[in-house]
Formats: structure tokens, sequence, C-alpha cells
């Protein structure tokens, strides 16, 4: 097997907060090869975007990484100088934040921070890479893109701007996109040009993507492979077809019935009582078990590995027979009595 | 047909920009944006209108013209067959209350829930000095929270728990109507999903009238009878939501739903919709959707389209290419 270009094994983050260290990753382990898309789900605070930012060495400066290696391209970042790292990094990765607006420079026109990178980086002449940027302002769909060259980011629409937030991404033709929330600021109708601009790359390039996003709806549409995030670690990874269809996870199965959609009609949706565990205190046994409807005493007891199921790879003590729990009354409950979340 | 408890006829919100000394001088018109412009909407008693369009749209502005926090520039709006100004009377403004999207700023951090909810209801004088304890208590558990809470500032709660905090608000009022603007957007998905159950719960056990205004159109679909889609001002498109859903007929609820991620597996968003929301503006010629518009003809440029009626069913859209 060739080497992957990205690979994480065992990442622990922690972050100081006011209310004490907080362990925000707890040993999360991926794989990613060229052409893949892999979606990261997961609630806020389960530690998505912290783990795109680890990997980046993007963490904030009371957050660190504590243990865990990760390879780009079979090189391990940690035997490298700072320099060296960010060098392989910006090679190789480019990222999507959610706020284009707060990730582009306000005062620069946006054609020269698209022709930075090849300029500055690949050390292209100024023609080349102004050339190099009016292809890939056109690449994104960026109408008109030798006259928007010279504009500035606030002269844009929302769309356009996470637009060139995606030309600059593109710009060091990296083999690997990770993507934080990039449609969750934009209408419905141009999330969709988003996703489609997003999904003909990855063909078209062989640009591999990590998606992260809380919208399950959008990781059906552009993923291949879905990792269900929980209190800092992966509960479920699998085939997306596999786990929107057999979640082998209790959490996974609540989150896919809490979500409505836009094809059906229910009469009830399935709402998740209680709140995310608080990763300050330590964690015994599963953080989940509390909100857990197939929860036994051995699940407030040890915390399970993530372990191959029939269809996917589940941390669940009961992923063979979690299914058997599934509360029948639920979608009948009335308001008294009601899960206080 | 059921009573319509509340209807806008030709409703319109304008916000007039502020005028230069020079502008006024020269006699300049001032900027005007017609964020709701012409809007007819009826709504049936106990039913769920749900309001979708892109931002921008005039869904929130059209949801707060008609609670009264914004005084409307034209049109009618009539509450119980009774037309209702823009000054209300007590009584008028009880009857339709509205649920923020912002758990965090739509409540006062430095009033306990206790006195906010007292504030209120002394005020109105829905209860005295010692019935008041006893409607709070009762509040709270309409809404699923404990007794507790209402000694508890709004920080101390949770995301899902605050929203709880403002439908227990909007209820002390006994309204009719609940507005509930983009109410569960800022929630996640678990939370969102018991915030709607509650509404779903309330509204049929206290016999209330609904709009829910939202973006997200798979939650629209789950919690509403009928949809009315918004573009630029206008309502494009009104009916039952099995019919909008199965049965789209404007072109831009064929491009709204078309754009919407879905569940399905295997599901593959289809060929990506070209063009934006162009921003409002003070006139138009014709159509407003003319310009995104797959089917547009020459006609389209000059025919301000109405709301027409679609077969025999409960549905009417507004193009003149049906």
């Amino acid at each position: 097997m060739s080497t992957p270009l990205l690979s994480v094994r065992d990442l622990h983050v922690e972050i100081d907060t006011s209310r004490g260290l907080l362990k925000a990753i707890r040993g999360v382990s991926l794989d990613i090869n060229a052409g893949d898309s892999l979606g990261i789900v997961g609630e806020s605070g389960s530690g998505k975007s912290i783990t795109l930012k680890a990997i980046l060495g993007l963490l904030p400066k009371n957050a660190r990484v504590t243990s865990g290696e990760i390879h780009v391209d079979g090189v391990d970042l940690a035997t490298l100088s700072e320099k060296a790292r960010r060098a392989l990094l910006s090679e190789k990765i480019g990222i999507v934040f959610q706020d284009a607006i707060a990730a582009l420079n306000p005062v620069m026109r946006i054609g020269v921070q698209i022709a930075e990178v090849p300029h500055r980086r690949l050390g292209w002449s100024k023609e080349k890479s102004h050339a190099r940027a009016i292809e890939l302002m056109e690449l994104v769909g960026i109408p008109e893109a030798e006259k928007r060259f010279s504009l500035y980011p606030h002269q844009l629409s929302g769309g356009l701007r996470q637009r060139v937030a995606i030309a600059i991404a593109l710009s060091g033709n990296p083999q690997l996109i990770f993507c934080d929330e990039p449609t969750t600021a934009l209408d419905v109708t141009i999330q969709a040009q988003v996703l489609r601009l997003l999904m003909e790359l990855r063909v078209k390039e062989r640009t591999g993507l990590v998606f992260v996003t809380h919208d399950l709806a959008v990781v059906n549409e552009i993923c291949d492979e879905i990792n269900v995030m929980y209190a800092g670690r992966f509960v479920e990874s699998g085939s997306v077809a596999n786990t929107f269809q057999r979640p082998s996870h209790p959490y996974t199965y609540s989150l896919l019935k809490s979500a409505p959609d836009v094809d059906h009609q229910s009469e009830r949706l399935f709402s998740i009582s209680g709140e995310t565990a608080d990763l300050t205190k330590p964690v015994t046994g599963c953080p989940f078990a509390p909100r857990c409807f197939a929860a036994t005493q051995l699940c407030s007891e040890s915390e399970p590995a993530l372990l191959a199921q029939a269809s996917s790879f589940s941390a669940c003590h009961h992923a063979s027979n979690f299914t058997e729990k599934i509360p029948t009354d639920h979608f009948s409950l009335g308001t008294q009595g009601k899960a206080h979340s | 047909m059921s009573e319509i408890v509340l209807s806008a006829t030709n409703l319109s919100k304008h916000f007039i920009g502020k005028q230069s000394v020079i502008g006024k001088i020269r006699g300049k018109e001032p900027l005007s944006v017609p964020a709701v412009d012409g809007v007819d909407l009826s709504m049936p008693a106990g039913s769920t209108i749900g309001l979708v369009g892109e931002s921008g749209c005039g869904k929130s502005t059209l949801g707060r013209t008609l609670v009264g926090l914004y005084p409307s520039s034209g049109g009618s709006l009539s509450l119980f067959d009774r037309q209702i100004g823009n000054d209300r009377s007590l009584e008028e403004r009880r009857a339709v209350q509205m649920i923020f999207q912002d758990p965090y700023s739509s409540l006062n951090p430095r009033m306990k829930v206790r006195d906010m909810l007292e504030e209120i209801l002394l005020f109105h004088k829905l209860a005295d000095k010692e019935s008041v304890q006893k409607r709070c208590v009762e509040l709270m558990e309409l809404v699923g929270l404990p007794v507790t809470a209402l000694q508890a500032y709004p920080r101390q709660f949770s995301g899902g728990q605050r929203q709880r905090i403002g439908i227990a608000r909007a209820l002390a009022l006994e309204p009719k109507i609940l507005i509930a603007d983009e109410a569960v957007s800022a929630l996640d998905v678990s939370v969102q999903a018991s915030i709607v159950n509650l509404l779903q719960d309330l509204k049929r056990d206290l016999g209330l009238t609904m709009l829910f205004i939202s973006h997200n159109i798979a939650i629209v679909r789950q919690v509403s009878d009928r949809i009315a889609v918004m573009y630029l001002g206008r309502i494009v498109e009104e009916g039952l939501t099995s019919e909008v859903f199965n049965n789209p007929q404007h072109p831009y609820t064929k491009l709204l739903l078309g754009s919407v991620p879905k569940m399905t597996p295997g599901s593959k968003l289809g060929a990506a919709p070209q063009g934006e929301l162009p921003t409002i503006q003070a006139r138009y010629e014709g159509c407003r959707f003319q310009s995104r518009c797959p089917i547009a003809k020459s006609a389209c440029a000059t025919t301000d389209p109405a709301l027409i009626q679609i077969g025999s069913k409960d549905h009417q859209a507004a193009c003149i290419n049906l």
C-alpha cells in the first residue's frame, strides 16, 4: 500500500481554559489518500475544528498537542524544523474557513491575495502568478475574473468571497483541502454552487477533501467516508453509504434521526437529551452514556475503543445490539417531562 | 376553511436611508429600500406557515412588521377581522408574540428569569402579586424547564435552555399567534430537534397559529402545514406544504428546493444554479426573479406577476409562464 497523503495517529490536544485543563481531543487517528473525501461531523465543542487546526499547527496559544504523530506524505512533522514544517504543510494542504471575510485580507486586492502563493512561495514571476490567479478565479467560477481581480473583499458577496478563499486554498496546488464549515454561512443556493465546485475539483484535480461540518445532509452529498466525533474522539467511522443506512453507534443513530430531511416529513424529530460531556473533568466510561438510550452499567465504567463492526468502526459496547433498545415511545412524548436540553 | 387569524394585504415596509444636507438641498430622493414590498399572506387558525427564502429577501422584516416591531409603510393588516394600524393596543400586542433567533442576545443578562416573567405579567395585568408566582411555575413546566430555573440568570443556561426561556416569555402573554424568527438556527442538531418538538406540542396544546421563519428548508418542511416562499420582498409561491414540495411551480422555488442537500443515500446535488440574490432595488421593471430565471421570456421584463391559483389545489405562485 502506498503512503497516505496525511496520516494522523492517536492525536491528543489540551486547552487551558478558565475552568481548568480541557482535553479537547483524546486520541484521533485518520488516513487520507489523494481523491478521498472525508467528512467529520459532530456537535459544537466536539473537537472537529481543533483537529484540523492541530494538524496544521494553527492552534490558539492556550492549546497544545500533547501526544500523537502526524505524517504528511510519509514525513513525520515532529522531525522537521518549524520552517520546514510550515513549508511542507502549505505545499500539500490548502484550507477554507467558515468565515471568508475574516480569512481574507481586507486591505489587499483579491487577485493579489490569490497570486501571493504562486509568487512568493513557488517563486513564479509577477506576470505568471497574475495569470495563474485569473485562471484560478475562472476555475472556481468567479465571473469576469479579469475585471474582479482588483476588487477588495468587501466589494464581493458572501458566495464570491468563499470562492476567492477556495481559489487561495488552491493556489499552491495542494493535494488536500481542509474545509471547516465552508458553507455554513452561505445561502442554500450558494451552498449548492460551492459544494458542486468542491466536488468537481475532487474529480478533476484529484484533490483530497477533509470536510468538517455539523450538517449531515452536506456530508451525504459530497463525502465518501464519515467520522462522527463526540467529546474529542471518533465514535464511528465508515463509508457514508453504510453509516447512513446502518449506523453502528447510538450517537450516530440519534444524530441521523434528529436531523430533518427535506424529502420526508416525520411526525416528530428524535431528540437527544442532556448536554455534551464536560471535558475539563476526567472521562470515566463512555462520554455519551448519560445521553444514550442503550447505556448499561458497563458503559459508565469503561470507555469503549473504536473497533471494527459489520459495516463500520464503532466505539460502543453495544454496537451490535443497541438497535434493540431504540425507544419506541420516544416519538410520542409530550411537552411535559421532556429533556432539558 | 378555518378562520383567518392574521392577514396581510399588500403589506410593505420600506426603510428610508439618511439623507445628507447637500442631498436635501438638491432635492434628491432619500435612499429607499423596500424590504417587504406588497405581501399578501393569510394565516388560518391553528396552522403553521413556514416562510423560506435567502438572506436579504425580507423574511425577518416581514415577521417583525407582523409583530409590530416595525411600523408598516403601506398596505393593511388585520387581526381576527379587525384592522390594526401601527399604533396597537396592549391587547393587540399580546396576541402576536415573537421568538428570536439568538437566545444569547435576546434575553436581558442582568435579570433573573423570574424577574423577566414577572415584569411582563404584571405590566400586562395578566397576574397580580399573589398569582404571579404560580403563573411563573406553570410557564416553566410548559416549556420543560425545572422550577429552579426561575432563580437563575440567562448566562447559567445552555443555548437550548435559553431558547426555552425565550419561548416561556412569549407564551407568558397568552398569544394567539407566535412568530418564530430562525428560532432554532443557532442550535446544535440534537437540541434543535427538541425545540422543534416543543414548539409543535405547544402549538397543538395551546391552539396557537405560528409563522415559522427559517432559511433551513428541511426544518420548515418538518413543522409547517403551509409554505410561503419569499424573494426580494415578495411572496412568489404559497400553498400546502405537500403541494409546494411535491409540485413546486415557481422557477425560484424549484431552484431553492433543488439546492437543499438531502439525507437520501446516493443523493447527488443537482446542477449548480448560477447567480446570486441581487440586492434589493427601490423599483423593479417586470419580474424580480428574471435575472436568475432559466425560463424568463421577453414579457417577464415588463409584466410584474401576481400570485395566481395553480390548478384546483390550495396552491398559488407568481409567474407568468405557468
